[in-house]
């Protein structure tokens, strides 16, 4: 029992994964779900799990976007190559600005990450010759899933596409969430929980600290890289701050509780947004009265509303006790 | 003549144009149980912060059996074998006490914290230390819950154990007692003498009951400065202490 | 060398209007004890406001005193009715209110102004240039100069000459202990709150005429705000003074050796002084 207990949210991601083409019609709206997703998965990382919030994961989006752009364009890399490029330069990156940020006290972290997004744009911007400027990078192929010359798993339509992505999304989900059950993951909740008493007991509280970014980094990457490919460009607004805030904003509302709440984040975030949109241009006025309504009401987000609704909907049951323990 | 397992030579914090310490020396015996003892605002507290490392010190110089150490920031020390408990509680309160426990015992091997795939339950070594101070904490009743949800005086146990984790050299416990029940204070006076086989200990204490009964030797700070050192014999018949401090004791036993 | 030195000029200028923006952002967290999200938010309506009131015909030196203390009057209802309800909870919440507060300031100005930016000219006085030796200078700009001065002076004597302003100090240091002083710390939290707004929209009424309004002018205001405040120190008033000159000659220096990498090289100064000085070149090591 103990296993399937600590596999279940793994299960809930696979569902998530299985139900999607169910409920979306366009494969590529769908595989755009599965990419913020684990963009939010890499912001929860850092604030549900290490208390630090970030406004640059565009930053490392973005970047991860141009290095498989680039990849794909210039190196003529194969699939899986290119995506790890993109992880492996967002994980830099962010021990990069990590290092710069980390090292300030709470305030000063959230204002560095956002003035660093900044920069990066501004910064994006000037190397056209990279970046293609205003432009981005443009006709970005898309590879099967190849070894050896023969196809393991064609990308061509979006939704063979998705399957790839979906296959790659309960990989990264199932890692991840053994990295936040393992020792490191517990040493961080105590870094979020009082840093003091942290570093008091032994703990060097940059490093740990420094170890979650990168990962997010990476992992925040690998979605930019992806949806490099599924666009076929690597714009500039991919670095913008704006798609910091996005990231940042689907992961508060799916609650920073666990990490599946973060694909509940992202799934509401695309699916209602690219609904609303349609209706009404400035829908983002109402995920800016949702923040406003979160920050006032609803603090574990859609994930702590569903706990409530579903304790009430199962009276008189006491809330057991795990070992491994949420936390919330 | 032992020598001494914490040397603190020539003490000094200040905070801009604010001397909080001022030219501290004193001496801690292995094995013994030393309080420090002074008015609120005496810097005693602030002299742990520098002793521990967890506010930099400005002057002076801090010795763990001969090795230097004032250069290293608070965490490192924990390897050198300090410990402390806080006056303000600070546990993590979103975690079980186990937990609290376990990461306090894991905290002197930090490197095995960056491993992002071992499940925190197969660290034995640190989970059975936590098991034992579970024990000898009294809070088997409450092992699973929250920290956030203990008692106060619960709390303030925990709050040692947390100390005591790490299998430490020196223990620092600054003001144990602090806002404690009659019950609770001689539950943790039964903990405090009993630290003595395993431990060396620095206290900071308002309890006199508690500092004359167990401590082996005292320091007075007065101001940040030190007023008087010696047995708690010697300490409780001095003029200057008595016309300074102890004469206006509110808390705790006999003066 | 006349050219390097118009761009000095130039950038102090801007560097001003910089410190008028980021002042607001430093006093509001030395009391409030959190950073707020909003107040590019707040420059963006003082700018949208004065646009608005040009367009219907006002006077700009009415628009320029009308449109910062509607923006003020706006923070100090939303302090007053919402904000301080949230207080109590940790810092990251108030962080997410004041970015969804932002995002409906600023797809509520699109909503009226529509998304593309638009152009404001300054009065007819301040129309045109200065001619003093061989320095032509453009005379709007000036007079951003001479006002941010007299603001920043006006700023100086609330802080240290009033009952109000020492109460800002004191609660820099400590909350609690002017709490504990007895005095109504509600009213003067929406007070500075409003302040901060105040000075915000200030900065965006006067820096209208330069650059025009545009959506997006919050967003990269909140940045530079942030640039300022990291170079010269959350919570000091100097500093946001020497951050803002700082940035706004690097700002102007750069546009001519090399304009494309202006905006880059604001971030990589502050990048440069977070290396040295990393509590900000006049912050407080706390």
């Amino acid at each position: 029992m103990k296993h399937i207990a600590h596999f279940r949210f793994t299960l809930l991601a696979i569902a998530v994964v299985l139900l999607l083409p169910l409920c979306v019609g366009s494969g590529t709206l769908a595989t755009e779900v599965l990419i913020f997703a684990l963009a939010a998965l890499g912001c929860n990382l850092l604030l549900g799990y290490t208390g630090l919030m970030s406004f640059g994961q565009g930053i490392f989006f973005g970047i991860g976007s141009y290095a498989t752009g680039l990849a794909l364009l210039h190196l003529k890399a194969p699939l899986l190559i290119s995506l790890a490029i993109a992880a492996v330069i967002g994980g830099l990156i962010a021990l990069l600005v990590g290092w710069f940020s980390i090292r300030q006290r709470g305030t000063y972290f959230v204002m560095l990450t956002l003035a660093f997004a900044q920069m990066f744009y501004f910064l994006a911007y000037t190397m056209k010759d990279i970046t293609g400027g205003d432009n981005g990078l443009l006709d970005i192929p898309r590879p099967n899933l190849s070894v050896l010359g023969h196809t393991l798993l064609p990308t061509t339509t979006s939704w063979q596409y998705y399957s790839f992505v979906a296959i790659l999304f309960v990989v990264v989900f199932w890692l991840l969430q053994r990295v936040v059950d393992s020792v490191l993951g517990r040493t961080l909740l105590a870094v979020r929980d009082n840093e003091a008493r942290a570093s008091a007991v032994g703990y060097d509280v940059t490093l740990l600290k420094l170890a979650a970014f990168v990962i997010s980094g990476a992992v925040t990457g690998l979605a930019g890289g992806l949806h490099a490919m599924m666009t076929g460009v690597a714009p500039l607004s991919n670095i913008e701050y704006h798609t910091s805030e996005s990231i940042l904003i689907m992961t508060v509302i799916g609650g920073t509780g666990n990490l599946f709440a973060s694909v509940l984040g992202a799934s509401f975030y695309v699916l209602v947004g690219n609904w609303l949109s349609t209706l009404w241009p400035r829908w983002l006025m109402l995920l800016g009265f949702l923040l406003i309504g979160v920050s006032l009401y609803m603090h574990k987000g859609l994930y702590g509303l569903a706990q409530s609704l579903l304790r009430r909907l199962r009276p008189g049951e006491k809330p057991t006790v795990d070992v491994v323990k949420e936390i919330h | 003549m032992s020598t001494p397992i914490l040397k603190a030579v020539n003490v000094t914090k200040r905070y801009g144009k604010f001397t909080a310490v001022n030219n501290i020396t004193l001496d801690i015996l292995p094995g013994t149980v030393h309080s420090v003892i002074g008015p609120n605002g005496a810097g005693k507290t602030t002299l742990f912060h520098t002793l521990t490392g967890t506010t930099p010190i400005t002057e002076g110089s801090i010795l763990v059996e001969g090795e230097e150490v004032s250069h290293l920031p608070g965490y490192k020390r924990v390897r050198k074998g300090l410990a402390r408990s806080f006056q303000v509680t600070s546990l993590f309160p979103n975690l079980s006490v186990r937990e609290n426990l376990r990461l306090a015992a894991q905290g002197t091997r930090p490197a095995q914290a960056l491993n992002p795939w071992k499940r925190p339950e197969l660290l034995r070594q640190a989970c059975d230390v936590a098991e034992q101070l579970v024990v000898r904490l009294n809070l088997q009743g409450v092992a699973d819950r929250l920290s956030s949800e203990l008692s106060h005086g619960q709390q303030r146990r925990l709050e040692v154990g947390m100390a005591m984790a790490g299998q430490p050299k020196v223990i620092f416990l600054d003001e144990p007692t602090s806002g404690m029940g009659i019950d609770d204070i001689a539950d943790m006076k039964k903990l405090i003498h009993s630290l003595r086989d395993n431990y060396t200990v620095v206290l900071i204490e308002h309890n006199m009951d508690i500092v004359m009964d167990i401590s082996d030797s005292i320091t007075v700070m007065q101001q940040g400065q030190i007023l008087a050192q010696g047995k708690p014999g010697e300490i409780r018949s001095d003029e200057r202490v008595r016309r300074a401090y102890l004469g206006s004791m509110i808390t705790g036993g006999k003066a | 060398m006349n050219i390097y030195l118009l761009q000095i000029a130039n950038g102090v200028g801007i560097g001003m209007l910089y410190f008028l923006l980021a002042v607001g952002l430093s006093i509001v967290f030395g009391l409030l004890r959190f950073v707020n999200f909003s107040h590019g938010a707040f420059f963006l309506l003082g700018a949208y406001f004065c646009f608005q009131l040009g367009e219907m015909g006002v006077n700009f030196w009415w628009s320029l005193l009308v449109a910062p203390i509607v923006v003020g009057l706006f923070a100090f209802l939303v302090e007053r009715f919402v904000l301080r309800h949230i207080y109590a909870l940790p810092h990251h919440f108030h962080i997410l209110f004041t970015v969804g507060l932002a995002l409906v300031l600023q797809e509520a100005v699109i909503s009226y102004w529509g998304p593309l930016g638009n152009n404001i000219s300054p009065p007819d006085i301040l129309q045109g240039v200065v001619m003093a030796g061989g320095f032509v200078y453009p005379k709007y700009r000036l007079f951003v100069i001479a006002f941010t001065a007299v603001m920043a002076l006006l700023l100086w004597w609330i802080l240290e000459g009033t009952r109000l302003g020492s109460i800002v100090r004191a609660g820099s240091e400590s909350t609690e202990m002017v709490s504990l002083l007895g005095l109504n710390i509600d009213r003067i939290f929406s007070l500075v709150f409003a302040l901060g707004a105040f000075t915000a929209g200030l900065a965006g009424a006067l820096a209208a005429p330069i650059r025009g309004v545009e959506p997006f002018m919050g967003v990269e205001a909140l940045g530079i705000a942030f640039v300022v405040v990291v170079i010269g120190g959350l919570g000091s008033f100097s500093g946001a003074l020497v951050g803002g000159i700082l940035v706004g000659i690097v700002q102007s220096v750069m546009s001519t050796v090399w304009s494309e990498g202006a905006h880059l090289m604001i971030y990589v100064a502050m990048a440069a002084v977070m290396l040295l000085r990393p509590n900000g070149l006049l912050g407080r090591a706390s």
